[in-house]
């Protein structure tokens, strides 16, 4: 127990002394307000849940749509965690030298990384839909054990995407090819099971927690089992990744042959030196990879889905062609963080380096285009043109203020380390941080018609491209005004 | 190039201080800066080269305070530790991007590097070359200082640039800093603990403690017992309160505000 104990107070000192920051406190602050913004507007919609299906499906059982929704709800939450959800907060090397045992160590890594806004929405969302709706009382609900099991299962099931989704993250970390291959045969069985019709996924969700309403308290078995065998994988791969080292893993680094010249122009060399970043660095190209194999795979899911909701559409168009440079562009200057006070030194113009940067995330925003464009082609060709308005709004709009964004990152990365140890992991605060710039067109989705959606993002997008000098400019003012409290916050952690 | 600083203060919260009320080194001097561990010899480092804000005065390089302007990047190139390395990068595809940075072609970063090539030994040069990340921390200060002396700076600033090395790398080194200053007039700011190598490159050497300068003296052949004798604590005590002046050298002045 008291190495239980030391390694809490260790975590608490360092989650207290981060949060005393000074110039993260008001970020902090907003994005508090966004989280218990997000966690109470899901706690509202699982209090009237039934009366939402009761509007959109009328005369359908609330508790019955819920049941058939909820392994693929599962599905899509793990995908979600994967790309959103911080590994763990500790710094686990200081404790491998040192007499702490590994299990133990394990053990209190495993339950401490529960410490996630995830794990605060999901039941924000599902406990109030089941009090309202499955539990006693109301025209769907069940007597109270047959709801209690239905709610240990639901519970089961979070915990099992939490406890998958750690595992997935320390199997890419450790076997790239383990993990493609597993993501690529999990993602086509999905989508064939919707595609050719089998529709064994809603089946199965419907006979699991269908089941456990009518008193089948056998079936509990099932989440008890996969959140066991995700537990144990997770588990087998930490104490696994504590005996690997980080060395050794560089010599798989890709090489770009292409060479810094004085003839490219410095704009052009900035671009180079950060293609070679995210090239020779395992976090960057990690996320680079997830990035294009969320495209390759979620995308078609997204695709095949279209007739449930309609907003899907706009949802496939905005982040077929802007995840990769939202999920990249957030952490534009904290990938420099190791060579920050090098760069400043030399005699680079902020302007050419804000230009550089901007170029590269507009350049990915058409690379993943080309990504997506055979599956658009194949599955959803009516779509191509609303994914080339959305490809201008990236460009125009999501691009800068990513940049923008990026322009308060004050955290210093290891992007040579794998994203497992590497505690600077993107989280869910950065997501949070992107809505500004997401949400607008998803409300214009729903408010719009196609027609009008499409010539609405394609202006704006239009319009932020012809603003770009002025972006560049804007923010190389901003840099240079920031640069200091970025390199302080860069150094802090040398 | 000429490095002036006038008031400087900087503060990390009550625990350190750097305050430097007066400190000129003239154009093509060798100014040498010892100190302990946490002197602030990196600090006042940082501060000349605009990496961080002073919480009072201002440092000028060439005339030109450092943080109203950009134009002394252009003559001035520093090694101031890994974080002025790329470690992704392979040596010589750092010395194309530092080149490049200065406007040099890649003929001309090779024919540079030409002169720096018996300064290397292994495998760190070349195609087959290793990543920096990979070198061993010797060879990748040598690759940081080669860095910071191919542009041929007006002014050079260096921070502990014997760490390291090898005893025959630190013989070549200060034999390429001589040179340097001979051929080329560089004006260099050297920080070190190595007592010895400071004394064989600078002039002129300053003596940082708890973020003051407590001496700044032309070298003389004496220069090397007087340090070694200040940092036993023998000289200490004697030490005076207020900063010395340069005197006979005519390359710089410390004065007291």
């Amino acid at each position: 127990m008291h190495t239980y104990a030391r390694l809490l107070r260790h975590r608490w000192r360092r989650f207290q002394r981060g949060s005393q920051a000074g110039p993260g406190r008001v970020r902090r602050w907003i994005l508090g307000f966004f989280g218990v913004y997000i966690a109470g507007s899901l706690a509202a919609c699982g209090w009237v849940y039934y009366r939402i299906v009761g509007r959109v499906q009328p005369g359908t059982d609330p508790v019955a749509v819920a049941n058939g929704l909820m392994l693929n709800a599962a599905v899509a939450f793990l995908v979600l965690r994967f790309f959103t959800q911080r590994s763990s907060s500790m710094k686990l090397a200081p404790y491998l030298a040192r007499p702490v045992p590994r299990g133990a160590v394990v053990r209190f890594v495993q339950a401490s990384s529960l410490a996630s806004l995830l794990n605060v929405f999901a039941p924000a969302f599902l406990v109030p839909l089941w009090y309202r709706s499955v539990l006693g009382g109301g025209p769907f609900g069940a007597p109270a054990p047959e709801a209690w099991a239905w709610l240990a299962a639901v519970g089961m099931l979070v915990l099992f995407t939490h406890y998958a989704n750690n595992a997935l993250r320390l199997l890419l970390a450790q076997n790239v090819r383990a993990f493609a291959w597993l993501a690529a045969t999990g993602s086509a069985l999905l989508v064939a099971d919707r595609v050719v019709g089998t529709r064994l996924v809603p089946r199965a969700s419907m006979a699991l927690f269908g089941g456990l309403l009518d008193g089948q308290f056998a079936w509990l078995a099932v989440p008890a089992g996969l959140l066991a065998a995700a537990w144990s994988a997770s588990g087998h791969l930490l104490r696994r990744s504590l005996r690997r080292s980080d060395a050794g893993e560089q010599a798989s680094a890709a090489t770009v042959p292409a060479a810094f010249a004085r003839r490219r122009g410095a704009t052009r060399n900035l671009m180079l030196l950060e293609l070679k970043l995210i090239a020779r660095n395992r976090r960057p190209s990690t996320l680079v990879g997830i990035s294009a194999l969320l495209i390759v795979t979620y995308g078609p899911l997204l695709l095949v889905g279209r007739d449930l909701f309609s907003v899907i559409d706009a949802v496939t168009g905005l982040f077929a062609t802007g995840l990769l440079a939202a999920s990249y562009g957030q952490l534009m200057f904290a990938w420099e963080s190791r060579h920050f006070d090098g760069l400043q030194a030399r005699p680079i113009r902020p302007r050419t380096r804000m230009r550089a940067k901007l170029l590269l995330l507009q350049c990915g925003c058409v690379a993943s285009l080309l990504v997506a464009g055979p599956f658009f082609v194949w599955l959803a060709p009516d779509l191509l043109l609303l994914s080339a308005g959305f490809l201008l709004y990236n460009l125009g709009i999501t691009c800068p203020f990513v940049l923008f964004f990026s322009l308060w990152n004050r955290e210093r990365l290891a992007p040579q380390r794998s994203g497992f140890f590497n505690y600077e992991g993107l989280s869910v605060q950065h997501w949070i941080g992107s809505l500004p710039v997401f949400v607008p067109p998803l409300v214009l989705a729903l408010a719009l018609s196609e027609a009008w959606l499409l010539a609405g993002v394609s202006v704006v997008g239009l319009l932020g491209m012809a603003l770009g000098p002025t972006w560049t400019r804007l923010f190389a003012r901003l840099f240079s005004k920031h640069r200091h409290a970025m390199g302080a916050g860069f150094r802090r952690g040398e | 190039m000429r490095l002036e600083a006038q008031g400087l203060v900087k503060q990390f919260g009550d625990a350190f201080t750097l305050s430097i009320p007066e400190l000129v080194v003239e154009d093509g001097a060798a100014f040498g800066l010892v100190g302990n561990n946490g002197a602030g010899k990196t600090t006042f480092l940082r501060l000349a080269l605009d990496l961080l804000r002073p919480d009072e005065g201002h440092v000028a390089l060439g005339g030109a305070r450092v943080a109203d302007s950009s134009g002394w990047k252009k003559r001035t190139s520093a090694h101031l530790g890994a974080s002025f390395l790329i470690d992704f990068l392979t040596p010589d595809e750092f010395f194309g991007f530092v080149g490049s940075t200065y406007n040099l072609s890649p003929g001309e970063v090779e024919q540079r590097l030409d002169s720096y090539r018996s300064f290397f030994t292994d495998d760190v040069l070349g195609p087959d070359a290793r990543y920096i990340r990979d070198l061993s921390t010797g060879n990748a200060k040598k690759v940081g200082v080669v860095a910071a002396l191919l542009p041929r700076p007006e002014l050079l600033v260096l921070d502990e640039p014997f760490a390291n090395l090898d005893p025959r790398s630190q013989i070549q080194l200060k034999d390429l800093l001589r040179r340097r200053r001979t051929e080329h007039g560089t004006t260099m700011v050297i920080s070190s603990h190595d007592l010895l190598h400071v004394t064989d490159v600078c002039e002129r050497i300053a003596v940082l403690d708890e973020g003051c300068i407590a001496r700044d003296e032309p070298t003389t052949p004496e220069t090397l017992d007087t340090l070694e004798a200040y940092f036993a604590g023998e000289d200490r005590a004697a030490a005076p309160s207020s900063v010395e002046t340069a005197t006979s050298s005519g390359n710089g002045s410390a004065r007291p505000a």
